[in-house]
């Protein structure tokens, strides 16, 4: 397909004397996709994060770059992590160096970038993070939100047209969640293919139209947000509670018949014009009666 | 306190028989309390020092243009053989420091007193002399022996204070206006060794890392009364560092993934912004160390 980006195949990965953490894993990502990977605590998505990286490398199964066999070699592996990025749930295990503005160079010189190019995309990135005037300052004085940011400049910097983030949300308050959500909207729309893993449904619920759910290093189902969430049997497997939203959106089909033929509110401000609609279509039928 | 007490028993051997016994009082004793009460304790934290060189004004400032200014006024001030040149260094470097830089008084005073309290235990060493006849200015009994200061020996103390003092205060204004990734920046940039330059930048972040993991694992034992008496402290700060060793083995592991994820392969490369050589720093400090030089010849 023309528009793939990314593709496993039968990937299969296990630690040391452990338990597979992934287990024949085949998935595909399309260019300009948001997608949530969700999964309880040990259900192999940073595994998976580490594999689609190239960090660690499967044991069995096949990767695809662009439709393009990864073979392993120093090459591939540098094209594999130059276009899939992966931002760290701790922004402290990422942030090496001193000063924000070397902390963001720090990809795009491993790219071995000239320096005027380097420049230009620290730039570029910290101001696409809201980190304009951040250069100079330590990054171990920042507050976590900052850090946050500067770990997704950082991967910004490489310019690459998938980012992965593993757990975006943990830790941050919910003003920073709510800056995320915005910035993230914002980097889709620039045409980056975003996979996010996250414990947080409402979030995820808002922010995508695919979910991936892996339990015990499998994934058990894999497809529109919606029709997941539709899935008693995969949420309860996976340990997953549905979105408010998504409760919400039931109580009120339970209530109102005709509202199982509109489609569910996947944010608060399309909330409004489904209760509207809603409401007024009830208010109607009451006014046909009397 | 300590230090100012030191203070005054030192400016008192160093001038007794030099000055009037009032002056002498009023200076001793005006520099004693000036340093005990200007140096009362700000925030007193371990990283003090970096969080100052972070808000320093003259933090843009070429690093390297301090490195070595640093450098040649504390070859002046060692090699110089009057005490003025020291003199003149630390008093300048603290007008630098605290109207320059804008860092408070007493934060100065109060760094400058830990060295200070060094330099003047070994001022008294330098000054006093055993002799079994009193000898020299002053003279003091112990047990039948005399400590006994002598005026060759009062110049001599003076001077090798002055030249410590002096140089101490050009290391402080370079430390204390500069952060530390642009002083390993500045360290490159003179071709020290690759390897070592990689391990400072890595020790320099680490130290950050392990201790706020350190402080999260100390604050959790204490709530737990894991401090309570002297053999359970023992025992908890045992196993603290032992976890801490291991947790810095699993953190290094994921340092190292995230290193590579950016396609680190060998050499850890930033691109350094090694802050522009203005005319004017490089004016004021040659013209500085003209006027250093100009000292030392004149008080040869």
């Amino acid at each position: 397909m023309k528009n793939e980006l990314l593709r496993l195949e039968h990937v299969c990965f296990r630690y040391e004397d452990k338990f597979p953490a992934l287990k024949d894993v085949s998935i595909t990502f399309q260019r300009g996709e948001r997608i949530v990977v969700l999964g309880n605590n040990g259900a192999g998505k940073s595994t998976f994060f580490l594999c689609c990286n190239g960090i660690l490398h499967p044991q069995s199964g096949e990767i695809f770059l662009k439709g393009q066999k990864m073979s392993g070699s120093k090459e591939d592996v540098r094209r594999l992590r130059q276009t899939v990025g992966l931002v760290f749930q701790e922004p402290d295990t990422q942030i090496i160096a001193g000063t924000v503005g070397s902390e963001v160079s720090f990809g795009p010189m491993n790219l071995g970038l000239d320096r005027q190019e380097v420049e230009l995309r620290i730039t570029r990135s910290l101001a696409r993070m809201n980190l304009e005037g951040y250069e100079n300052r330590a990054p171990h004085y920042l507050s976590g939100g900052e850090k946050k940011r500067v770990s997704i400049a950082d991967i910004l910097a490489m310019e690459p047209d998938m980012i992965l983030l593993d757990e975006p949300t943990a830790s941050l308050d919910p003003e920073n969640v709510a800056l995320l959500e915005r910035t993230l909207e914002e980097l889709n729309e620039a045409g980056i293919t975003l996979v996010v893993s996250t414990h947080d449904v409402d979030f995820a619920y808002g922010f995508a139209r695919r979910a991936v759910v892996l339990s015990q290093g499998e994934i058990i189902q894999d497809g529109e947000i919606e029709e997941v969430f539709r899935d008693e049997e995969v949420l309860k497997k996976a340990g997953l509670k549905k979105p408010l939203l998504c409760q919400v959106a039931e109580v009120l089909e339970g209530c109102v018949p005709e509202a199982r033929d509109v489609r569910r509110p996947r944010r608060v401000e399309d909330f409004a014009d489904y209760a509207k609609g809603l409401l007024g279509r009830d208010g109607g039928a009451k006014g046909d009666s009397r | 306190m300590v230090t100012g007490i030191l203070t005054m028993v030192v400016v008192w051997c160093l001038f007794y028989g030099r000055l009037p016994a009032a002056v002498l009082l009023l200076l001793g004793g005006g520099l004693g309390a000036a340093l005990s009460l200007l140096g009362r304790h700000g925030s007193g934290q371990f990283l003090t020092i970096d969080i100052l060189a972070q808000t320093s004004r003259l933090n843009r400032v070429s690093p390297l243009l301090k490195f070595w200014t640093a450098l040649i006024l504390m070859a002046l001030c060692v090699s110089a053989s009057s005490s003025f040149v020291g003199l003149f260094l630390t008093v300048f470097m603290l007008i630098l420091i605290v109207c320059g830089g804008g860092l408070a008084l007493h934060d100065y005073i109060h760094l400058l007193a830990l060295p200070l309290s060094f330099l003047l235990l070994g001022g008294l060493a330098l000054l006093f002399e055993v002799t079994v006849q009193r000898t020299g200015v002053l003279g003091i009994p112990v047990f039948g022996f005399w400590l006994c200061v002598s005026q060759a020996a009062q110049t001599r103390a003076m001077l090798v204070m002055a030249r410590a003092l002096g140089s101490l205060s050009c290391l402080y204004m370079l430390s204390l206006t500069t952060p530390m990734s642009d002083l390993i920046g500045v360290l490159r940039r003179i071709h020290c060794p690759e390897l070592l330059i990689d391990l400072m930048y890595l020790i320099y972040r680490y130290i950050f890392i392990l201790l706020s993991m350190y402080h999260a694992m100390r604050d959790a034992a204490a709530s737990r009364l894991g401090f309570g008496d002297y053999r359970t402290s023992l025992r908890t700060t045992g196993n603290l560092y032992f976890s801490l060793l291991f947790r810095s083995y699993r953190q290094a592991n994921r340092n190292f993934d995230a290193m590579e994820s950016r396609c680190f392969d060998s050499g850890i490369r930033f691109l350094e912004d090694a802050g522009k050589i203005r005319g004017s720093h490089v004016l004021a400090a040659g013209a500085l160390i003209l006027l250093t030089l100009g000292l030392s010849i004149f008080f040869w």
